[in-house]
């Protein structure tokens, strides 16, 4: 069933600095052999929920009818589990689509946190899921930008006020990559982010090298972009590795970060006095390239950076 | 809300380089794309949006993110396909670009759950195979291969051996729920290993009735060729026309664990 938010009084979020985890990973396929030999170099797993679950999308049901687990994958996940904090970070809820809201997706995070405590957990700003005939719904394929206007922040705000009154844990949303600029748009992207955080109290998961990848692709300076972020918010960071695809720069995970990546690290963690955890994203296919070696390495430089500003 | 109608249409310019290139060339004003058209018809006509919306779309389907983002869509829709049907990528070779444009023209609705995407596109393959606009003789076997073993990977195991043994004992015999038997037209131990390598297929595939066992009742599937007997009688079971099995034979199989009650 599509629904469309209601109106909600604005939830209390945690505002006090959360328990700092340290350096996690995000979870991918290539991992399993890696946090068994391994788990050690991790301070905590992120992990990607709708990974280990199939869905039957809108309509299909609640709870267990809709979601099944994956045996195999929750069986390392409860490995890790026992010996690690896990996060959650979605890709599915898809916040900022207009005219689909799933709310039974936000109870299987629910049940999820029940599960596993997350010590908070995110997802994107973005949309990649739209209302389509017969209440079936239609996949963009990739995650979309959303415009910078006050009508997406009004719509967005309701959605994260909707998770933060049935997940109890905080929520983040992360910043997103784009390689389109959508014109006259009402808000630059650090004012809609600083609106959104304080006027919901959500946290922000600010991913530099998606920060990085804009810049290089839309021409500004990235430490100019985050000097004008209330860094305050910012509870977790992702960094991560990318490469060229037609003509652009992209977010694409491959292998180690670059260099700026690492500078743009620096800059935010000298100024962010919630930041909980820093996490290193690489996709699955460039496992062989990093190693378990490669990985530690990626892990120990996000240590360095934070341990040198303080 | 015009806001739906902005995100449905970037999504239709995001999944169709055409269509992008359709819009870009057209008109230089909005009001002249977005209104009533030739043939074609209008590329933004049909989305209630505002005169802003329309600005916007004509604006990105200019700029070379546009090709990024068309690009990353199909990649995105292209990697399960790659990762869960290797082998009939590997058979398709070059004409696998082609047949994705095909697909992806066709099955523009899309979701999270990569088995849909896995079984649609399997399904298209086996359409255009049977009208004869894929002139691979071995690509149905290797499709239908892929697919039961993605299937069994998907299962949920434990679920399956518990209902199975609160079910035991009642019933005709059948298949053990987590193993298929499939049944080649070439020799699978030829067929198969060389798509996995990535190695040209022998000129001289042997030909004949061939079958093969996928089992999932460990944690590990495994493969295993038949005897033609036992797999004509285990391919057939339960169903009408199948040689019906020898009581010795389906008390061998039954303790093997391959056929059960219920």
């Amino acid at each position: 069933m599509i629904t469309l938010e209601t109106s909600a009084p604005r939830p209390a979020e945690p505002s006090a600095p959360l328990t700092r985890l340290g350096v996690g990973v995000l979870y991918n396929p290539a991992l399993p052999d890696f946090l068994r030999s391994d788990l050690d170099a991790l301070d905590y797993l992120e992990v990607i929920p709708e990974m280990f679950w199939t869905d039957r999308g809108l309509g299909g049901g609640e709870g267990a009818d809709r979601f099944r687990e994956i045996e195999a994958t929750v069986e390392v996940l409860d490995l890790v589990a026992a010996e690690r904090p896990v996060i959650a970070h979605s890709v599915g809820l898809s916040i900022g689509s207009a005219d689909l809201f799933d709310r039974e997706r936000i109870e299987q995070i629910a049940r999820w946190h029940a599960r596993y405590r997350f010590p908070w957990h995110s997802d994107h700003l973005s949309f990649l899921r739209m209302g389509g005939p017969d209440g079936h719904e239609i996949h963009a394929g990739l995650a979309v930008q959303v415009p910078y206007d006050e009508e997406v922040l009004a719509l967005i705000a309701g959605r994260i006020r909707a998770v933060q009154e049935r997940v109890a844990t905080p929520f983040l949303l992360e910043n997103n990559v784009y390689y389109v600029d959508l014109p006259e748009q009402e808000m630059s992207e650090p004012e809609f982010l600083n609106r959104l955080t304080r006027e919901t109290g959500c946290g922000l998961l600010l991913d530099v090298h998606n920060v990085y990848t804009n810049a290089l692709n839309h021409g500004f300076d990235p430490h100019a972009f985050v000097d004008q972020l209330d860094l305050g918010t910012v509870v977790e960071v992702h960094v991560a590795g990318g490469n060229e695809l037609a003509g652009m720069y992209t977010d694409s995970h491959a292998g180690p970060c670059p260099e700026p990546v690492w500078e743009l690290l620096g800059r935010v963690v000298a100024g962010a006095p919630r930041l909980a955890g820093v996490t290193f994203e690489f996709h699955a296919s460039y496992y062989p390239l990093l190693g378990p070696e490669g990985i530690r390495r990626q892990l120990d430089r996000a240590r360095e950076v934070w341990a040198a500003a303080g | 809300m015009s806001l739906a109608g902005f995100q449905h249409a970037l999504c239709e310019l995001i999944a169709s380089p055409a269509l992008c290139r359709r819009l870009a060339a057209s008109a230089t004003s909005a009001a002249s794309a977005a209104g009533e058209a030739g043939e074609d018809g209008g590329v933004l006509g049909r989305y209630a949006l505002t005169e802003r919306e329309e600005r916007r779309l004509l604006a990105v389907a200019r700029q070379r993110g546009m090709a990024t983002n068309c690009t990353l869509y199909r990649a995105n829709r292209l990697s399960p396909l790659r990762s869960f049907l290797p082998r009939t990528c590997a058979l398709l070779g070059p004409r696998l670009r082609a047949e994705l444009d095909a697909y992806l023209e066709v099955h523009r609705e899309t979701d999270l759950e990569f088995r849909r995407e896995i079984e649609a596109f399997g399904r298209s393959l086996l359409g255009r195979w049977e009208a004869g606009e894929i002139p691979i003789p071995a690509l149905p076997e290797v499709v239908a291969f892929e697919l039961a073993a993605h299937e069994l990977q998907s299962l949920p195991r434990r679920d399956v051996l518990a209902r199975l043994e609160a079910e035991s004992g009642a019933g005709p015999s059948r298949l053990h729920p987590l193993v298929r038997v499939l049944r080649f037209r070439y020799d699978p131990a030829a067929l198969l290993p060389p798509l996995v390598a990535g190695e040209p297929l022998p000129a001289d595939l042997p030909e004949g009735e061939f079958f093969l066992l996928l089992d999932a009742r460990s944690d590990e599937m495994t493969s295993s060729a038949l005897p033609l007997a036992l797999g004509r009688a285990l391919s057939g079971l339960g169903g009408p026309g199948g040689p019906p099995l020898l009581r010795q034979d389906e008390a061998d199989l039954a303790a093997a664990g391959l056929v059960v009650r219920g």
